[in-house]
């Protein structure tokens, strides 16, 4: 079996999956922009071969490293890169070799919030009024039937980043004055509310074969916006109705072989679930190392055996509550990394600090840790962010 | 550009794509399971690269091969074998390189002569009364509609091979007894000419070149009887409809920047046009030349044209002369000689050739193309080098 991995070097997670599928016996075939001797030693030892781009965007190039691979292997089995920003290039290079997986136009629907939300209404399920704007004067008659605050988000976006809360008039003026002209911007109504996630492995079939749930303390956007410290843990309940909501999205979508990552509202007032997207991929940061803390397993292993035999053995039980505290430089807190240890050491699965790029989504420390119960893993959340 | 042709040396004539292309400007990336060494000069000059594999069957090697030319030429532009027999096989290899053209699904309607049948009726065409008959109640309730003679031929086949005219029960014990063990599907028997609509479209379907043959006989009884066949082109002889029927057909199988080559009656009682059958692909043997010589034109570089996106055939075409396909056999008692042929007719042959082994039984050993501006003229021909002494 042929796997052709683009960009395997980066997020750094996608090593695992490497060494994961090479134990299986793919072939594990890497296309990158970075010069092989730059790659890590662990990466060099589980990739079958590499093809060096002078530009992951150039199309021609990755055709002909394709075209190299299907040379020297065979058919291409599968073209993964489990990163948001190259999934389109994936799709591309699927259309180009008829290869398992999403095309580009089956895969719009996950990465344009107007289509993925036209999806979510068409599997009956609820979503935060909203549509693309593209001046004041639309966004002015949005902002009367909503009212403010509303959230202005690229149609085609990554993560947070040029998502804006707006709150008045002056800033709606000032956001369209500002705005560049080829973007799309899709407008939400603002929801108070807890982001909750379905997130998880789909097999060949469609069906869930590890299903997470992870609960924020704080959206991601006022993290950022707001450089705010954050915690957020998986749970050892999936909510019924979030459970049912990402099976019909799997559904929806047509999710197969892959991972998975949903966010949902949980609003404030009366704890309505509203769905807020859908990705493709595996959730960014160390969420996938939580996923093996909180059931003693390895996903990177159960995906690999989807990928190699359709099924898998290995067993994901949640057994614990896993979290992730990150805390900000900014901040004063109350208790030392020290103290931290003293006390809850035995509950901390893994603790770092972080480049300052990835800061400010995920903190400049961060502590992974872990509880058989919710008041237990809450007693360390506010132990280690309590303020001065 | 980059055209992939798969086993460009056959037949031999084919090499003139291969060399049309290299005018065209396009990469001619050569796939096949011949040694180089035997290709035609000509051919071997036209071709940027041939990858030789050790069976054309072994679709694993040729992907393999495709590979190489992306790795090496960038993505693949076209795939083409121009051959019926590889139909599938460059279908399927535009599947997994993503390449324009022809794709296994849109095959589906063709491949068997039941689905061809629904598409023309679909279409408002009209066919000959058949279905599917697995056995002898089936083939029998069949005739009892019709009457006989019908014709009994596999739903899936390519000529006339185990193809039958059942004329009396004894016929139908015959075909009961000899048939393949496969779907046949059974037909009523038109009396008519059979004819051919050839051409050529372009990406918008639309016809940039076409013309007709009139066949002697049918391809059927030329082998079953073993039978000298001759067919030509048409010109002011062409049946009414027949051009109307084929734009039609055309349309219905919706035939882009392709070849066809499709056949139809025309019945003698009522001068209906019956469809036949339709192919993919270039008619064979030497009508592509023929259609050359009866238009002062070079199909081959045309169609590299198309394919390139330069202009095709400009200033139009004509149908200027007659073109015929005369062949003989070597078993038959023939009254002239070639040497006689070649100093009575000489200045209509434009071509004489041997034909392969496998094409024998339906056009001969030998074939001499003539070409004439009218009918009588081409008929005298004809009538020469097929006479046979009683």
């Amino acid at each position: 079996m042929n796997f052709v991995f683009i960009s395997p070097h980066f997020p750094a997670t996608c090593k695992n999956i490497c060494k994961a599928l090479k134990n299986r016996g793919i072939n594990v075939l890497g296309i990158a922009d970075t010069p092989y001797a730059m790659l890590e030693p662990d990466l060099k030892a589980v990739l079958t071969d590499y093809y060096e781009v002078s530009d992951l965007h150039n199309t021609d190039e990755l055709a002909r490293a394709c075209g190299f691979f299907t040379y020297k292997y065979g058919k291409i089995d599968r073209v993964e890169s489990n990163n948001e920003y190259w999934l389109m290039t994936d799709a591309a290079i699927r259309e180009m070799f008829n290869v398992f997986g999403k095309k580009p136009d089956e895969l719009r629907y996950c990465i344009q919030k107007s289509l993925m939300k036209a999806k979510f209404i068409e599997a009956g399920i609820t979503v935060a009024r909203g549509r693309v704007l593209d001046n004041y004067q639309d966004a002015k008659n949005f902002v009367a039937e909503v009212g403010f605050p509303i959230v202005g988000k690229p149609d085609r976006g990554v993560g947070a980043s040029g998502t804006y809360k707006l709150e008045s008039d002056a800033e709606l003026q000032a956001f369209f004055a500002d705005k560049a002209d080829d973007t799309e911007y899709i407008f939400e109504e603002f929801i108070s509310g807890q982001i909750v996630t379905y997130d998880g492995i789909v097999d060949r079939n469609g069906e869930p074969v590890l299903a997470m749930s992870s609960v924020y303390g704080e959206g991601v956007m006022e993290s950022v916006n707001s450089d705010n410290h954050i915690y957020f843990f998986t749970d050892r309940h999936i909510d019924p109705v979030i459970e049912e909501y990402g099976r019909r999205i799997l559904k929806t979508f047509d999710l197969k072989e892959r991972f998975f990552h949903f966010e949902f509202f949980r609003t404030h007032n009366d704890g309505k679930i509203l769905a807020l997207e859908v990705n493709c991929r595996a959730p960014g940061g160390f969420t996938m190392d939580m996923w093996n803390y909180a059931c003693d397993t390895d996903v990177y292993g159960i995906y690999a055996d989807l990928v190699a035999y359709g099924k898998t053995d290995i067993s994901c039980e949640r057994k614990y509550y896993s979290c992730h505290i990150g805390r900000k430089s900014n901040r004063n807190y109350q208790h030392s990394h020290g103290q931290i240890m003293n006390r809850f050491g035995h509950m901390v699965t893994n603790h770092m600090e972080l480049p300052a790029v990835l800061a400010r989504a995920m903190g400049n420390y961060v502590y992974l840790i872990r509880a058989t119960e919710k008041n237990e893993l809450m007693d360390a959340v506010n132990y280690i962010l309590w303020l001065d | 550009m980059n055209i992939v042709l798969i086993s460009p040396y056959f037949p031999p004539n084919w090499k003139y794509f291969a060399i049309g292309l290299k005018r065209a400007g396009a990469n001619v990336l050569a796939l096949g399971d011949a040694d180089y060494d035997t290709f035609d000069p000509e051919l071997s000059m036209a071709l940027t690269e041939y990858v030789r594999v050790s069976d054309l069957h072994n679709y694993e090697e040729l992907q393999r091969a495709c590979g190489y030319f992306v790795w090496k030429y960038g993505s693949i532009d076209r795939i083409e074998s121009h051959n019926e027999y590889w139909l599938e096989t460059d279908a399927k290899l535009r599947s997994d390189f993503n390449v324009y053209g022809v794709r296994e699904h849109q095959l589906e309607a063709i491949k068997n002569k039941t689905g061809m049948k629904q598409v023309y009726i679909n279409a408002g065409l009209n066919v000959a009364r058949g279905r599917l008959v697995n056995n002898s109640e089936e083939a029998r309730a069949f005739i009892a509609e019709v009457g006989f003679p019908v014709v009994a031929k596999p739903d899936v086949g390519v000529g006339a091979a185990k193809t039958y005219k059942i004329e009396s029960e004894d016929d139908m014990n015959f075909f009961l007894e000899d048939r393949l063990q496969c779907d046949y599907i059974m037909e009523e028997f038109i009396v008519g000419d059979l004819y051919s609509f050839d051409g050529l479209t372009d990406k918008d379907g639309n016809i940039r070149f076409w013309n007709a043959n009139y066949f002697c006989r049918g391809v059927m009884e030329t082998v079953n009887k073993d039978l000298d066949i001759f067919y030509h082109t048409c010109r002011y002889d062409l049946p009414a409809g027949l051009k109307e029927a084929g734009e039609r057909t055309v349309k219905a199988f919706d035939v882009r920047e392709r070849f066809f080559h499709f056949e139809y009656f025309v019945n003698k009682k009522d001068g209906r046009i019956v469809c036949l059958e339709v192919n993919m692909r270039p008619p064979g043997g030497v009508t592509m030349d023929m259609f050359n010589y009866a238009c002062d034109v070079n199909l081959y570089d045309e169609w590299a044209k198309l394919v390139c996106g330069l202009p095709v055939l400009p200033n139009g075409f004509e149908h200027k002369y007659y073109a015929s396909h005369i062949g003989r056999k070597i078993d038959k008692n023939y009254i002239h000689s070639h040497e006689e042929i070649m100093h009575k007719c000489g200045k209509f042959i434009i071509a004489q050739q041997p034909i392969s082994g496998v094409f024998r039984g339906a056009l001969g050993d030998y074939v001499y193309i003539a070409r004439a501006e009218q009918l009588d003229q081409l008929n005298e021909v004809i009538a020469f080098i097929q006479a046979k002494y009683e």
